[in-house]
């Protein structure tokens, strides 16, 4: 190993090492700002270059490395600032971007970055150490045990349904279910794909998390036509090193969580868009007062972000050692290493020790020479929350749906984003947490492949006698329990001390809420019956979600009555469950009268109750039509840049709205016609209604 | 627009400007770099500059991060300086495998639209959901043959699959979670199980589908014995150094074309004879036209590029050639290699289409009772 670091450090003083690392660096920044740019396509143009014109496997390697393993420093901002996330940042939105409402942007950005430092140094450290002894750790990882670490993922709905726990269970339930859209695992049967072979993959991930959160963000802070930030925001460098500060106070859990998330990136087939959320749970863990989670917490959003970019460096372990990718970007590492006739395994810390040594430093390096990008341009970008949403909402929301498009590269990605959005927005209104949806989408697919492959490999019953697969998933069942237990104290502590503060505010002690003798009792079942017409009616718009759910959830089930067993059992149940929990959740609303708002683990409306935000959702509404109606009589590039330039006029004075909608109508075109036409050329959805009359 | 820009793109500039950087500078170990392919093709009758200034799609039908991923690009950056008048290649992913099929079928037929392919959906063209028949693409190359070696774990008792049944051991192989998708060398499996009688245990597992990575660390855990795959054999010294010298891993069967003998990998010179041969001179006539129709033509169809049905002659002609004269040139091919890990080979695109029309036919008849067969042997050894 010594000798391994002789031969390394020369590198660091050669020009064609600093330019590719250079280029790497500014790959990465281009994933995780542009959105619709993903590190595969980046790496898929740079390899034929690489593997062509650089003969030192080392430089090769390390420009590869750098664009996989430091493009998740810099994704929190748009997540943060402008409350559009991706898969892989929803904690980032629910904690960040409550931290960007209340004016702290810039300190959040800065705490963020420091904490992503050292999430990817210690990712980057933990690789070198892990090589030499991890290889027995993995292969002990079967399919069994990726199960059971799923479940851990599942226990973590306990924590985020608090406030609304028969809501959140429903909403896990329901995004178990829509993740049964595709190929069934065994079989290869479609299921509820109407037709559709793009929905063979299952519904995209991207557009998922684009309609389930980004989209009904934007257009709730749209409604609003205010900035992100509170009146008041302190934006300024000051702040943000204070931030920064804050997350180097915070240096201890930001190693833990960061030892966290290169265990879990070192498993293959847990995937990024998880990890996040189990660190997450796994700081809560670790956390005396839970109080401030869901609401903008500085240290929930700091436990995700230290794992999520400490896990690249855990799923470089399984590459490294075993020559299993931990991702697919890994994947294309692999390819180069092996093209240069470098062999994972042992030799890494022995024959080829110099390259993983120039590649752990240029990943520490990397996270730091990015983390001090982002510090220096958050102050600026924090300014963004200042600007009135409008003038935001004109770019990004057509850039979101470029995005959605692009990574499904089918025209089905908009309807799905846009019938999701609905019910995002919905779930957002209604008091509905809208991350266990999320975690089921993702889990359901890897619960259901890697229980049938178990299964198929051990049988039923070997599973019960395999220690490591029994111990985890008794684990999980405890830990769901502790959970709810931890929750549901936080919640009561709140409750009363809220109780405590509104009583010393109205100078009365007494009790508020438990009906006197002498009222009349609207807890009778009679009472209830009675007034199950009137509940039914008033509050119609609350009874959509569940509804809704259930009538999916029976289609999907009369649709698995003619699946063959193998592929139909499982969504057969879980319809059926799903319309249970469903159904009776309509029912106990009916039947019980409106409660008050309660705190939830998710961003509430924003709009709600603001002057003219009924008539700024029509207008939205309209926008929307009119965006799809262009972009199937027309095309859909042409859209969105209408969409760009139509947003901000009805919600800014004429004139502003007029110069901000051809400034965005600029930019967009600028993105669709010089950028992605020339990076990409994705093959675009083709006008329905054009076609009708021109037959093509 | 300019040209330059709609034919390089502003990235593409950079990434070049950086390559050649890097290759300036190289290190102080850096070896010459080689010429980059684009000698001008030799023998090409020269045709007009139908491509010029035009963009070359390459539809890739499997979703990105395999080794496609990287094959295409390479194809993409190298094979325009074959082309008269240099066009843009680009790849796009369109999955699944079916919908890459049917976009190609109804596809743009100027030769600016090419699929890249390792398989023949020949089964799936009777599906509803598919809109193409494979016979009538046009081919424009072949770069590898689609022969494939199982090959098994030390702990097995036998060395060839002749002596299978004899050991009594029950060989634990992966197999495609969807029977539908089964190709030739999954097939060859059943169809030798069948034949000889030995005790074949078929574990559906996803990862049957996606490759050598997790095949082999599911060997290594015990959870399979073996695995059958195509370039598999010639790739393991890279994999896994030494594991084929020491045994640790062993070929027991090869499926190759008629006649072809499996040749050594860089480590040993322990091959396994071409069962081929055996299941069709010993096989019954059942067994036999069942490989004939779903073993032989994978093992004659590699990884190929492919053009719409009807794609102008002049387009198809001009590609054909350039794919020719690039495999032709020992620079591209050394690229190429390094790339697959194993030899590529040149299998014309009008040899190809002479294949697979053959393939198409012959799978046609009695289709439905073969079908039925391949079920039935699939449940027969996954139960």
């Amino acid at each position: 190993m010594f000798e391994g670091f002789s031969n390394a450090l020369p590198y660091f003083g050669r020009m064609d090492y600093w330019l590719a690392f250079g280029a790497g660096l500014i790959m990465a920044a281009i994933t995780a700002l542009v959105p619709g740019v993903s590190s595969l396509m980046l790496m898929a143009l740079a390899i034929p270059f690489i593997l062509i014109n650089v003969q030192d496997p080392v430089i090769g390697i390390v420009m590869l490395a750098v664009i996989t393993g430091v493009n998740d420093t810099l994704d929190s901002l748009p997540a943060i600032v402008l409350g559009m996330p991706t898969a892989t940042t929803q904690v980032t939105f629910l904690e960040g971007h409550q931290l960007a409402r209340q004016g702290k942007a810039a300190r959040t950005l800065g705490a963020v970055y420091v904490v992503e430092a050292i999430g990817g140094v210690t990712g980057a450290v933990a690789l070198l150490i892990a090589i030499p002894v991890m290889r027995p750790f993995i292969l002990s990882i079967g399919y069994p045990e990726v199960t059971a670490i799923s479940f851990f993922g599942l226990a973590l709905i306990a924590v985020l349904s608090n406030g609304a726990i028969q809501k959140g269970i429903l909403a896990a339930l329901f995004g178990l279910l829509i993740g049964t859209i595709g190929l069934s695992p065994i079989g290869g049967v479609p299921r509820f794909t109407f037709g559709e072979l793009n929905l063979w993959n299952g519904l995209p991930l991207v557009t998922v998390a684009l309609g389930l959160f980004t989209l009904p963000e934007m257009v709730d802070l749209l409604m609003t036509r205010q900035p992100v930030a509170a009146h008041g925001a302190v934006i300024s460098t000051r702040e943000t090193f204070a931030g920064a500060l804050d997350g180097l106070k915070r240096w201890k859990v930001a190693i833990r969580q960061s030892l966290f998330g290169v265990l879990m990136g070192a498993i293959p087939g847990v995937g990024g868009a998880v990890i996040d959320w189990l660190a997450y749970s796994f700081g809560i863990l670790f956390t005396k007062d839970r109080s401030q989670f869901g609401k903008g917490s500085l240290d929930g959003l700091l436990f995700a972000e230290s794992a999520q970019n400490s896990k690249e460096g855990g799923a470089a372990i399984p590459t490294l050692t075993l020559g299993v990718p931990g991702t697919g970007v890994w994947a294309i590492v692999l390819v180069a290493l092996l093209t240069y006739g470098i062999t994972p395994g042992p030799q890494m810390v022995d024959q080829y020790a110099h390259l993983t040594i120039v590649m752990v430093i240029t990943l520490a390096l990397g996270n730091v020479v990015l983390t001090m990008v982002g510090l220096v341009s958050s102050t600026y970008l924090a300014k963004l929350t200042l600007i009135p949403y409008p003038a935001i909402a004109a770019v990004v929301i057509p850039l979101s749906l470029i995005a959605g498009f692009l990574a499904s590269t089918h025209w089905t990605a908009i309807p799905i984003a846009f019938s999701l959005g609905i019910v995002g927005f919905l779930m957002k209104k209604y008091q509905w947490p809208r991350p266990p949806l999320f975690i089921g989408f993702i889990l359901g697919p890897i619960i259901e492949k890697n229980l049938n492959d178990a299964i198929n490999v051990h049988t039923f019953a070997g599973l019960l006698v395999r220690p490591l697969t029994v111990g985890l998933t008794i684990l999980a069942i405890v830990l769901a329990i502790v959970f709810h237990i931890l929750m549901s104290k936080t919640g009561a502590q709140i409750e009363e001390f809220e109780a405590a503060a509104l009583s010393d505010e109205i100078g009365t002690s007494g009790p508020t809420s438990a009906p006197s003798g002498g009222a009349p009792d609207m807890y009778s079942i009679k009472a209830r019956l009675a007034g199950v017409p009137h509940e039914f009616i008033s509050r119609w718009p609350e009874h959509i979600l569940p509804l809704f759910i259930s009538g999916i959830s029976a289609y999907f089930y009369t649709e698995t009555l003619d699946m063959s067993s193998r592929a139909g059992d499982y969504p057969k149940w879980l319809s059926l469950i799903v319309f249970l929990v469903a159904s009776t959740l309509f029912l106990r609303q009916v039947l019980t009268p409106k409660t008050e708002n309660v705190q939830i683990m998710d961003l509430g409306v924003l709009s709600e109750g603001m002057a003219g935000a009924k008539t700024a959702g029509a207008i939205i509404v309209g926008l929307f039509v009119g965006f799809s109606f262009l972009a199937m009589a027309i095309n859909f590039q042409v859209a969105c840049v209408a969409l760009a330039v139509a947003t901000p006029i009805p919600f800014m004075s004429r004139k502003v709205g007029l110069i901000t909608g051809a400034v965005a109508g600029l930019l967009l075109s600028l993105f669709i016609w010089g950028l992605v036409e020339n990076l990409m050329l994705p093959i675009w959805p083709e006008p329905a209604i054009w076609n009708i009359f021109f037959d093509k | 627009m300019s040209r330059l820009w709609s034919r390089t793109g502003i990235l593409g500039i950079g990434l070049l400007a950086l390559a050649m950087l890097l290759a300036a500078c190289g290190g102080e170990d850096a070896t010459p770099t080689p010429v980059p392919a684009n000698a001008t093709p030799t023998a090409t009758p020269k045709p007009t500059d139908y491509f010029e200034g035009k963009t070359i799609r390459v539809v890739i039908p499997y979703t990105a991060g395999g080794s496609s991923s990287v094959l295409v690009p390479y194809f993409a950056h190298q094979l325009p300086n074959y082309i008269p008048g240099n066009p843009r290649m680009i790849s796009s992913h369109i999955t699944p495998i079916i919908a890459g099929y049917n976009f190609l079928a109804k596809a743009d037929n100027d030769g600016t639209q090419i699929m890249y392919t390792s398989s023949a959906p020949i089964a799936q063209q009777y599906t509803e959901e598919s809109k193409f028949d494979v016979g009538a693409f046009e081919y424009l190359i072949g770069y590898t043959s689609g022969e494939s070696t199982l090959m098994v774990n030390r702990n097995v008792p036998f060395s060839d699959l002749q002596e299978a049944k004899a050991s009594g051991h029950q060989l634990r192989l992966a197999i495609e979670t969807d029977p539908t998708e089964m190709n030739g060398s999954d097939i060859a499996v059943l169809v030798t199980a069948e034949m000889l009688g030995y005790n074949l245990k078929l574990i559906p597992l996803s990862i049957a589908s996606t490759g050598t990575a997790e095949m082999l660390v599911a060997m290594e855990r015990g959870d399979i014995d073996g695995q059958v795959a195509g370039a598999i054999w010639y790739t393991m010294p890279k994999l896994r150094p030494g594991w084929t010298a020491d045994g640790t891993i062993k070929p027991v069967a090869f499926f190759g074309r008629p006649g072809q003998v499996m040749a050594p990998n860089s480590e040993t010179s322990t091959v396994a004879l071409n069962y081929t041969d055996i299941v069709l001179s010993q096989a019954s006539a059942e067994l036999k036209s069942l490989y004939n129709a779903l073993v032989v033509p994978d093992v004659a169809l590699g990884k190929h590029f492919l053009a719409p049905p009807g794609t102008n002659p002049e387009a198809v002609a001009i590609l054909r050639q350039a794919f020719t004269d690039a495999m032709a040139d020992p620079v591209f091919v050394k690229g190429l290699e390094r790339l697959l890990g194993s030899p590529s080979v040149n299998f014309s695109g009008a040899e190809l289409q002479t294949t697979m029309e053959a393939a198409v036919a012959a799978y046609g008849e009695g289709r439905e009772t073969r079908d039925q067969k391949v079920l039935d042997l699939y449940n027969k050894y996954t139960k």
